[in-house]
C-alpha cells in the first residue's frame, strides 16, 4: 500500500478524471464535449506522470490533447449546437456497458495492488531492460531503448500505423472531392501576427530538442514530430494555404510522409546487409553500442519525419475540406 | 547474397509490401503503383511458398527481430500451420489485386490511386504480420495497420452507404481492437511476458486466475468482432456489399480468415480449450456457430441486393470455422483450415463473378438480375458452381470441408452437431436455388440497360485460375486436408 | 482487504471510464460524439497499462546515478504506441465523418438510417 503524497495526489487526479468523464457524457454541446475531451487528456497526462510514465505523458499531451482536439474543431459545425446529444441510454447499451464493467470489477480482485513490486510484470522481462540495456544499448532512457531497439520492430508498426492514417486521410479527402476555398488565413488578426512569427522558430527549435534529446529524457520522434508538425501548421494558419503551399507543396508533403518510413524500413535492410537480423543496429558500426545509437539516431530521425508530414497531411486535407469555412 | 536473403524470409515477408507501399506513396504514379501492387503479390506469394519448403523438412523457423533473442524482443515464428495460412492468403491477395487492375466500382478522388493501392499493400502487409509473429502485442499492432487499411478500402466504394458502413466498422472494429488491447495488458499483467511461446508456458506453470479468465473473455469478444463472429457480425454485410468488388473478393478470402487464426492460435495455444480454465470456451464458440449456422443464410434467403446475399452466406460459412475451432481436437483444428481455405477460395471466385455481373448489368439487385444467364454465361455458371461449393455438394471443396467437419464432430462425440450443421447446408441450398431460378428462368422485371462489352482479360483470367483450383481441389482433397492435419499437428503438439 | 481500496482503486476508476466510454460509443446518435466516446474508452485501457507499470517509490525509468528503484518502462512503451494508434484510428473516422456529412448532409446516424432507402442507379 502506497501511503506516500504519491498516492493522494493520484487518486485526488482519478476524482477530478471522473469527474470529468461525466461531463464529457452529459455534455449537449459538441464545442464543449471537444473541449471537455481536452480537459479529460490533461488530467489523465498529469496522472501519467504521477504513474512515472513521462514519455508517455508526453506523448498524451501532444497527440490525446494538441492533435484529437485540432482534428475533432474541424469537423464539427455550427448547425449541430442545435440538437441535443446527451440521450439517457437506451437498455442494451446499459446492459452491456455494465456487465462488462462488473466483470472486469469481478477480475481486478485477482490484479497486483497499486504499486506492489513483487509481481511478474517487475520481475520477468523488466529486469533485463532496466539492469542490462545501460550496457547494451548505452542510453539512459530505458523507454527509448525498449522503444526503439529491444521493441523497434512494433515501433517500425506503430509509424506504419501514422503512415497509414495518413494516406487513408489522403484518399477520403483526395483533391476531387474537396471543395476549393482558401481563407486569407488568421493574418487579420494583428496579436496573432505580432506574436507568432517570433515564437514559430522557438517550437521548431523545441521540435528539434526532443527529437534529439529523447535519449536522455523525455521525448523522441513522435513527439518532436507532433511538435515541429504543430509550428507548420501554426505558420499556415497565420499566413494562407495558399503562400504555405509556396513554402511546401503538397506533393511533398505527401513524400515526406512515405520517406520517413522508408528511412526506418531501410535501417533494418541496412541491418540485414550488415549480416545481423532486421532492424539489429549493433551491426551498423565497429562497436555494438556505437550501432546501437546510430540506428536509434536514424530511426528516430525517420519516425519525426512521418510523423511531422503525415501532421501537415492530415491539416491540409481536413482544412481542404472546408467543414469550418461554409 | 541469395543464401543470406532465404534466412530473411519471414520478416521479408511483412516488410516488402510495407515499404513498397511507401515507395507507391513516394512515386504517386496510377501506372507505377499497379505494377508494384502485381509485382509485390508476386512475390508476397513466393516467398510464402519458399517459407513453407524450408519449414516442411526443417519444422519450426523463429526469427528474432533486432537480434534481441525471445522473450525480449519481438519474435516471428513460423511453423506449418504459419505458412498455410500464409499461402492462403496471399494466393487471394494475388488473385484481387489482378482483378482490381479492371474495371472497378471505386470511387477515388483525382490523385488518390496510387494511395489506393498503397492502403491495399498496407493492408496484406499488416494481415500478413499478424501471421507470422509471436508477439502479442505486435499482433494489436499489425491488426491497426490493416484494419486502418480496410476501412478506407471500403470506404472507396462508389455508393455513399460504403462511407456509413466503413464508418460503423471503423467503430466495431476499433472497440474490437481495444478489447484485444485490454486482454494482452491482461495476459501481461499475470505472466510478465508477451511472447505468446512464453506467455502458454507461464500460464501452464501459475495457473489460472480471473485475470486470466477475463483476458479470455476479452479475446474471444475482439476477435469474435474482426471474423465476424455470429452476434458480432454487424458490420460485415454492409461493409461487403458497399466496397468496391475487388476490395469484397480480397476481404472475404483474407481478413476475416486472419482474424480465425489469430483466435485458433491465442485460444488453443495459450489456453488450451481442455477446461483447465474451467471456462466452457468450447460451449461459448460452439453456441455462436450454431446459431450463424443456421440464421445467417435464412437472412441471406430474404436479401435483396446479390452481393449482400453472398456476404451473409460468408457470416454462414465463418460459423462452420467456428464450430471446428470450438471443437478443441486435433481433427478440430484440421477441419477448420481445411475449409478456411475451400471457403476462401469458393468465396473469391463467387465474388469475383458477382463483380463482373455488376459490372455488367449496373445492378445489384437480385430482381433486377432476372434471365441474364443467358447473355453473361461466364458469369453466372461460375455463380452456380460456386453456389454448389457453399452447399457442399460432393465433388466440390464443400463437400471436402463438411466431411472432415462432421468426422470431427463424430469424433468429439457431438454426433448431434452434425444435425445443424446439414440444416445449414439445406438453408444454403436455398438461397442458391434462388438465384439459380432468377438468373436463368424468371423474366427481368425492368429492361436493363446491359453493357456488352467482352470480358477483360484481368477479369477473366484470375477468375478461371481459381475455378481451376476450385475444380482441382474439389476432387484431390488429400493436398488440403493432409497439410491442414500436419499444421493442426503443430498447433496441438502431437499427431492429432 | 483494507489495502485493496487504495490498491484497486486506480482500476475501479479505469473501469468506470471504460463503461462511460462504452455507452457513448454504443448510444451516441452524433458521429464525433462517438468518436469521444472511443477515445475515452480507450484511454481507459491506456490508465490500466500505466497503473500495472508503477512501482512503489519509483522513478520515472531514465537511468542516473543514486536512483535504483524505476517503474517498469515496458507498459509505457505500449502504451506509447497504443496513444499513436488511437489518434490515427480518429483521424480516419473523423475523414470518414466529413464525407458522410457531405454525402448525407447531417452526422446523425439515426437521421440518416431513418431516410428511405434509395438504391442509386450504378452505371457501369
Amino acid at each position: 500500500m502506497i501511503t506516500t503524497i504519491n498516492a493522494l495526489v493520484d487518486m485526488g487526479l482519478l476524482v477530478v478524471l471522473s469527474v470529468s468523464a461525466l461531463m464529457l457524457v452529459r455534455c449537449n454541446s459538441p464545442l464543449n464535449t471537444i473541449i471537455l475531451n481536452a480537459l479529460y487528456s490533461f488530467t489523465i497526462c498529469s496522472l501519467f506522470v504521477i504513474m512515472d510514465a513521462v514519455d508517455v505523458a508526453f506523448t498524451e499531451a501532444a497527440v490525446g490533447a494538441g492533435i484529437s482536439t485540432v482534428l475533432f474543431l474541424c469537423v464539427i459545425h455550427p448547425d449541430d449546437e442545435s440538437g441535443r446529444l446527451f440521450v439517457w441510454p437506451g437498455p442494451l447499451a446499459t446492459v452491456v456497458a455494465l456487465a462488462t464493467g462488473l466483470l472486469l470489477v469481478f477480475g481486478t480482485f485477482d490484479m497486483p495492488l497499486y504499486g506492489d513490486p513483487q509481481v511478474p510484470v517487475h520481475t520477468h522481462l523488466v529486469t533485463r531492460f532496466l539492469e542490462d540495456s545501460g550496457t547494451e544499448i548505452g542510453i539512459p532512457n530505458v523507454v527509448t531503448s525498449v522503444l526503439a531497439s529491444y521493441r523497434g520492430y512494433d515501433t517500425l508498426g506503430e509509424v506504419v500505423v501514422v503512415f497509414t492514417a495518413g494516406t487513408s486521410v489522403l484518399i477520403l479527402l483526395a483533391a476531387g472531392h474537396a471543395r476549393q476555398d482558401s481563407g486569407d488565413g488568421l493574418i487579420s488578426n494583428s496579436i496573432l501576427r505580432v506574436v507568432m512569427p517570433r515564437i514559430i522558430p522557438l517550437v521548431i527549435l523545441f521540435a528539434l530538442y526532443v527529437q534529439f534529446h529523447g535519449d536522455y529524457g523525455p521525448g523522441g520522434g513522435f513527439q518532436a514530430g507532433v511538435i515541429l508538425g504543430a509550428g507548420l501548421i501554426t505558420l499556415a494558419l497565420l499566413t494562407d494555404s495558399r503562400i504555405m503551399q509556396g513554402v511546401i507543396s503538397e506533393r511533398w508533403i505527401i513524400r515526406g510522409m512515405a520517406g520517413g518510413v522508408l528511412v526506418y524500413g531501410l535501417v533494418g535492410v541496412a541491418s540485414m546487409l550488415g549480416g545481423g537480423k532486421y532492424l539489429d543496429y549493433s551491426v551498423l558500426a565497429q562497436s555494438s553500442t556505437d550501432g546501437q545509437h546510430l540506428g536509434i539516431l536514424l530511426i528516430e530521425i525517420g519516425v519525426g519525419i512521418t510523423v511531422a508530414f503525415t501532421m501537415l497531411s492530415l491539416f491540409v486535407s481536413f482544412n481542404r475540406s472546408g467543414q469550418t469555412g461554409d | 547474397m541469395i543464401s543470406s536473403a532465404l534466412k530473411h524470409l519471414p520478416v521479408l515477408q511483412v516488410v516488402v509490401p510495407l515499404l513498397v507501399a511507401a515507395l507507391c506513396v513516394l512515386a504517386g504514379s496510377r501506372f507505377l503503383a499497379r505494377t508494384a501492387l502485381i509485382l509485390t503479390a508476386l512475390v508476397m506469394l513466393s516467398i510464402s511458398l519458399m517459407l513453407a519448403g524450408q519449414v516442411y523438412p526443417d519444422g519450426v523457423i523463429s526469427y528474432a527481430l533486432g537480434g534481441w533473442p525471445p522473450p525480449w524482443g519481438i519474435e516471428y515464428r513460423i511453423d506449418m500451420l504459419t505458412v498455410f495460412v500464409l499461402i492462403t492468403i496471399n494466393l487471394v491477395n494475388l488473385a484481387a489485386a489482378v482483378f482490381a487492375l479492371g474495371r472497378n466500382d471505386d470511387n477515388l478522388g483525382r490523385g488518390a490511386h496510387a494511395a489506393f493501392y498503397a492502403a491495399w499493400l498496407l493492408c496484406m502487409a499488416g494481415l500478413n504480420g499478424m501471421v507470422v509473429t509471436n508477439d502479442a502485442f505486435n499482433v494489436f499492432v499489425f491488426l491497426e495497420i490493416s484494419s486502418l487499411a480496410t476501412y478506407v478500402l471500403i470506404g472507396c466504394g462508389r455508393d455513399p452507404r460504403a462511407l456509413l458502413a466503413s464508418y460503423r466498422y471503423l467503430v466495431m472494429g476499433a472497440v474490437g481492437a481495444t478489447f484485444i488491447l485490454l486482454s494482452i495488458g491482461l495476459l501481461y499483467m499475470h505472466t510478465g511476458t508477451l511472447n505468446l511461446t512464453d506467455l502458454a508456458q507461464r500460464i501452464d506453470a501459475r495457473g489460472a486466475n480471473r485475470t486470466v479468465i477475463m483476458a479470455l473473455a476479452f479475446l474471444i469478444i475482439g476477435l469474435g468482432i474482426k471474423c465476424a463472429m455470429m452476434p458480432l457480425h454487424d458490420w460485415l454485410p454492409n461493409a461487403y456489399s458497399f466496397a468496391p468488388n475487388s476490395v469484397t473478393v480480397l476481404l472475404s478470402g483474407t481478413a476475416t480468415k486472419v482474424a480465425l487464426y489469430v483466435l485458433l492460435r491465442f485460444v488453443h495455444d495459450l489456453f488450451g480449450v481442455d477446461h483447465a480454465l474451467s471456462v466452457p470456451v468450447d460451449i461459448v464458440l460452439v453456441a455462436c456457430a450454431i446459431s450463424g449456422m443456421l440464421v445467417a443464410p435464412l437472412i441471406a434467403l430474404r436479401e435483396s441486393n446479390l452481393k449482400r446475399m453472398f456476404a451473409w452466406s460468408s457470416v454462414a460459412q465463418i460459423s462452420y470455422i467456428i464450430l471446428a475451432i470450438g471443437l478443441g481436437t486435433g481433427a478440430g483444428v484440421a477441419a477448420a483450415l481445411v475449409h478456411l481455405f475451400n471457403h476462401s477460395i469458393i468465396k473469391v471466385a463467387v465474388f469475383m463473378a458477382v463483380g463482373i455481373l455488376i459490372a455488367r448489368t449496373g445492378t445489384a439487385r437480385i430482381r433486377h438480375l432476372g434471365s441474364v444467364a443467358h447473355t453473361h454465361r461466364f458469369a453466372c455458371y461460375t455463380l452456380l458452381f460456386g453456389g454448389l461449393g457453399l452447399i457442399g455438394l460432393p465433388g466440390t471443396p464443400g463437400f471436402v470441408s463438411k466431411w472432415v467437419l462432421v468426422s470431427a464432430v463424430v469424433e468429439r462425440g457431438w454426433w448431434w452437431l452434425a444435425i445443424p450443421v446439414l440444416a445449414g447446408s439445406l438453408a444454403s441450398a436455398a438461397y442458391v436455388w434462388r438465384i439459380v431460378e432468377i438468373l436463368w428462368a424468371k423474366p427481368a422485371d425492368i429492361p436493363l440497360q446491359q453493357t456488352r462489352s467482352p470480358l477483360a482479360f484481368v477479369e477473366w483470367f484470375p477468375l478461371v485460375v481459381v475455378m481451376g483450383l476450385v475444380l482441382w481441389f474439389g476432387l484431390h482433397a488429400s493436398l488440403v486436408t493432409g497439410w491442414a492435419g500436419l499444421a493442426a499437428a503443430a498447433l496441438t503438439g502431437n499427431g492429432s | 482487504m483494507t489495502d485493496a481500496i487504495p490498491g484497486l482503486f486506480n482500476y475501479w476508476v479505469a473501469i468506470g471510464l471504460f463503461v462511460c466510454g462504452l455507452v457513448m460509443i454504443l448510444d451516441s446518435r452524433n458521429m464525433i460524439r462517438k468518436m469521444v466516446g472511443l477515445n475515452m474508452f480507450q484511454s481507459a485501457v491506456f490508465l490500466l497499462f500505466i497503473t500495472m507499470g508503477k512501482v512503489e517509490n519509483g522513478h520515472a525509468p531514465i537511468l542516473a546515478d543514486g536512483i535504483s528503484r524505476f517503474s517498469n518502462p515496458l507498459p509505457h512503451v505500449l502504451i506509447l504506441t497504443a496513444i499513436v494508434v488511437g489518434v490515427a484510428t480518429t483521424a480516419v473516422g473523423l475523414a470518414l465523418v466529413v464525407r458522410i456529412r457531405r454525402a448525407y448532409g447531417t452526422v446523425d446516424e439515426d437521421e440518416i438510417f431513418d431516410r428511405p432507402e434509395v438504391e442509386p442507379e450504378i452505371v457501369p
